[in-house]
């Protein structure tokens, strides 16, 4: 084969490739808009009182603390007042080195408890497990160092009631976001999981837990990602879950039906995409075993979550979930065109492996190429424009389309001057912001190829946010 | 140069023309979003507008003592669902004569021949809206109407027209409503309790009892979830009926969690020893509420069951007995083997002593 062929080639498959990534983005736009329609209409419905009255299951939140001493207290207070009818708050304090425990003690006036603490999962040992005495609903279960992961374990071991919320120490919800993420499990008794949306908290006002104040970052970075975490959850994840082939649930806010994950062996302790990693093999199992069963999504707001706003820890934070996405892809790889996997198999599956998995590959390996073959004369100024026109003109589509989702639904940021900033920064992302997470996700995907020891990174949190939480720079133990 | 672009080799025509469909494709979007939120905003004036109007009206007709219908502001066409949203949401919000002073209201506005009209539109939002709204007026015309509703592809639009068609007329509704509830799957249990609920025990424990008695064991389980809007007799007789002769492990535990009569004592006392947990961890419970002093040793052989839920059930069952005390449970402790069995009564009397 020829320089030229080979060229020619390798331009077919980097446009072929740009253009199919955006299709698939476009088809799951569209099924997400859908969707959308439909859940706004019923949501219309259900805003009339006692529809779900009194019906709610419930549920055991689980709050994985590590080193929160700064914000735990208050994230708790906010937590045990949700609006809800039944539920019990678990925190799984996992080896805080700092004074994490003591502060929930001096708070919540704990004392040590007796409890007949059953294993189910096997975790690192459990020291004590804590009551209040203020609050009967909030336990505090105490136990050796083990990632996020393990302490899920834990808290699932602990918790008491059929359906368990996993909550990161540090998100922000709202005061119905345990009543709104629980419907579908009232709608369809087969659910057995379902996650919601994630919104950034960077810019906005939060009062003793709970958001006051919605606006957007002025940090610039933490805008791009606004952009960013609609087009993730707006489509990226609503377009899925109508043909329950959901396969990411964020750790931030997630719930699960309890008896499911732990048929299914709990989470991970070996990845550090656990998160993802659950949901992918509760897809294997259930279908393998031939269940019925619903993993669904609530598009609505419900869980705020602080993004990094320097380029380090977002560079740490996108390597690691890159990381954590291979993992997941890989340790159920027999769920890749498995005959009875049904569209996880067949459309999710393939479509995560081969564009988010890859993507972050072919797409650096695309510019590079481009640029390379126009230095050195391979091929024209136009053709090289041409090529940018298409990779950048559908990205600039595809977030726009997010945002149009967000019109079309929530419009969360109130004024007229905030849509036309995040209209701004739809395009502006698109002009190297997109491209450098490109290659933060390709380093990514070289370090797990090289089995590289990921690590947590320091999240370096600003928490301006909070009216009520001095300044932490803790090294939290959950990617948002 | 998109010139020489466009007449140069295809895969840069195929570029060209993506980017350009994609330039194009966004400048619609956002030439669409623009004026998305350029209605919103209309929209939240014109609300905030039929706020201040309306809203002190339909306190009135709430708590007030009458209605004029001459004094009434007209009610624009753009104000129409503004005007039903809030009319429905107070409508389930209150029991009563404030409900007939509310129809008073909307029937004095013409909401009535309005809402029937709004049946007819295509788009389901508004089919939603008039279901609602003709149920809470209790409109017999729109029988036949919203009876053939019931059988909609939309789920929720079925289950408003089975909520309707019971606020119209509960006894004519539930012959109907209760074959969907078996054969609806997709309709939540909680939307299905709350309708029974608002059609009353005198409407629904006859019909509902004749349907489990006929039904295959699957659609009787289904059906069983709704046995507390039966009057109480009703249900307690099912419940022996269906105990006597079921043998099948999701009926016994629907009725277990819900039996409470002491005729049903030895069957409790039989299924104490089930081979499925939650049946022995259910009943437990039930032993707490129908059994006799003797009794707590059945219990106390409980605290030691392979199945942690079962222990816990029968500690709290155990420590709840009328005659039970902490001193008494610290010596059921003691006298206890089994290491789980002790654990277990230490969390429960730690519970208890909290």
């Amino acid at each position: 084969m020829s320089m030229e062929q080979v060229i020619d080639v390798a331009q077919w498959v980097f446009l072929g490739y740009f253009v199919f990534l955006n299709l698939g983005y476009m088809a799951l736009n569209v099924i997400a808009m859908s969707s959308l329609r439909r859940y706004m209409e019923a949501r219309g419905v259900d805003s009339l009182p006692s529809v779900y009255a009194n019906f709610e299951l419930p549920t055991s939140i689980l709050v994985p603390a590590y080193n929160e001493e700064a914000t735990i207290a208050t994230s708790i207070r906010a937590m045990l007042q949700l609006k809800y009818p039944e539920f019990e708050v678990v925190v799984i304090n996992d080896g805080s080195s700092d004074r994490t425990l003591d502060r929930l003690i001096e708070e919540f006036d704990l004392i040590a408890f007796p409890e007949a603490y059953r294993i189910r999962l096997e975790t690192r040992p459990v020291g004590a497990v804590y009551r209040s005495r203020v609050h009967p609903n909030l336990r505090v279960i105490d136990k050796a160092n083990g990632g996020k992961a393990d302490a899920l374990n834990a808290g699932i071991n602990a918790a008491r009631f059929p359906l368990y919320c996993c909550v990161d120490a540090d998100s922000v919800l709202q005061p119905d976001s345990l009543q709104r993420i629980v419907q579908p499990f009232l709608d369809d008794p087969n659910t057995v999981a379902c996650g919601g949306t994630v919104r950034i908290a960077n810019g906005c006002r939060v009062s003793d837990g709970f958001m006051e104040k919605i606006a957007l970052p002025r940090n610039p970075l933490a805008l791009l990602q606004v952009v960013e975490y609609l087009r993730a959850f707006l489509f990226g994840r609503l377009g899925w879950s109508p043909i329950n082939a959901l396969l990411i649930i964020s750790g931030a806010f997630g719930l699960f039906r309890k008896e499911t994950v732990i048929s299914a062996g709990g989470y991970r302790t070996d990845t550090v995409g656990e998160d993802m990693e659950l949901v992918v093999r509760i897809h294997r199992l259930l279908r393998k075993e031939k269940r019925p069963y619903r993993i669904t999504f609530v598009p609505d707001p419900i869980c705020w979550t602080e993004v990094p706003e320097d380029l380090k820890t977002l560079k740490n934070q996108r390597q690691r979930w890159q990381r954590g996405l291979a993992e997941s892809l890989m340790m159920n790889f027999r769920m890749l065109f498995n005959p009875r996997g049904g569209w996880v198999s067949w459309f999710a599956f393939p479509f995560m492996f081969l564009f988010e998995f890859l993507g972050p590959l072919v797409e650096v390996s695309g510019y590079v190429f481009f640029i390379i073959a126009f230095l050195l004369g391979w091929i024209s100024m136009e053709a090289y424009l041409a090529f940018m026109f298409v990779a950048v003109g559908l990205g600039v589509l595809l977030s726009t389309s997010a945002l149009l989702l967000e019109e079309l639904s929530f419009h969360i940021y109130p004024r007229a001057r905030h849509m036309a900033a995040l209209f701004c920064t739809a395009i502006l992302e698109n002009f190297g912001y997109r491209q450098l997470n490109s290659v933060f996700r390709l380093v990514g995907l070289v370090r797990w190829t090289f089995r590289r020891k990921g690590r947590w990174g320091d999240m370096q949190r600003t928490a301006r946010w909070s009216a009520s939480a001095p300044d932490r720079s803790g090294s939290g133990i959950t990617p948002p | 140069m998109l010139d020489s672009l466009a007449s140069s080799e295809p895969i840069f025509r195929i570029a060209l023309l993506s980017g350009q469909f994609a330039l194009l494709a966004t400048v619609l979007l956002l030439g669409y979003a623009f004026l998305l939120r350029a209605s919103l905003t209309l929209r939240k004036h014109r609300h905030a507008a039929f706020l201040k109007i309306w809203r002190p009206v339909l306190a009135e007709a709430i708590n007030g003592t009458g209605l004029d219908p001459a004094s009434l502001p007209p009610l624009k066409r753009w104000n129409l669902e503004f005007f039903l949203h809030e009319w429905n949401v107070a409508h389930d919000s209150i029991r009563g004569t404030g409900e007939q002073r509310l129809n008073e209201l909307a029937r004095a506005l013409g909401v009535d021949r309005r809402a029937w009209r709004m049946l007819d539109r295509h788009q389901i939002r508004h089919k939603l809206i008039a279901t609602a709204t003709l149920g809470h007026l209790g409109e017999a015309r729109a029988w036949d109407r919203i009876a053939g509703l019931l059988d909609a592809g939309n789920s929720l639009l079925s289950l408003l027209a089975a909520s309707a068609l019971v606020q119209i007329d509960a006894k004519r509704a539930l012959p109907l409503v209760i074959p969907h509830m078996t054969d609806r799957e997709e309709w939540p249990p909680a939307r299905v309790a709350t309708i029974l609920r608002r059609a009353g025990p005198d409407a629904v424990s006859e019909p509902l009892a004749a349907a489990i008695l006929a039904a295959t064991p699957e659609k009787a389980n289904r059906l069983l979830r709704y046995l507390d809007t039966c009057h109480l007799a009703v249900a307690d007789e099912l419940t022996h009926r269906l105990l006597k002769y079921s043998d099948d492990d999701y009926i016994i535990t629907a009725l277990l969690r819900k039996l409470d009569d002491p005729r049903e004592l030895p069957i409790v006392r039989r299924l104490i020893g089930h081979s499925r947990w939650h049946i022995r961890m259910l009943a437990a419970v039930a032993l707490g509420r129908v059994g006799e002093p003797e009794d707590d040793a059945a219990l106390i052989n409980l605290l030691s069951d392979e199945a942690w839920w079962v222990r816990y059930r029968a500690a709290q069952t155990l420590a709840n007995l009328p005659f039970m005390t902490v001193e008494r449970l610290r010596s059921v402790q003691a006298a206890q083997a089994d290491r789980y069995a002790r654990d277990i009564l230490d969390q429960v009397i730690a519970e208890e002593t909290l």
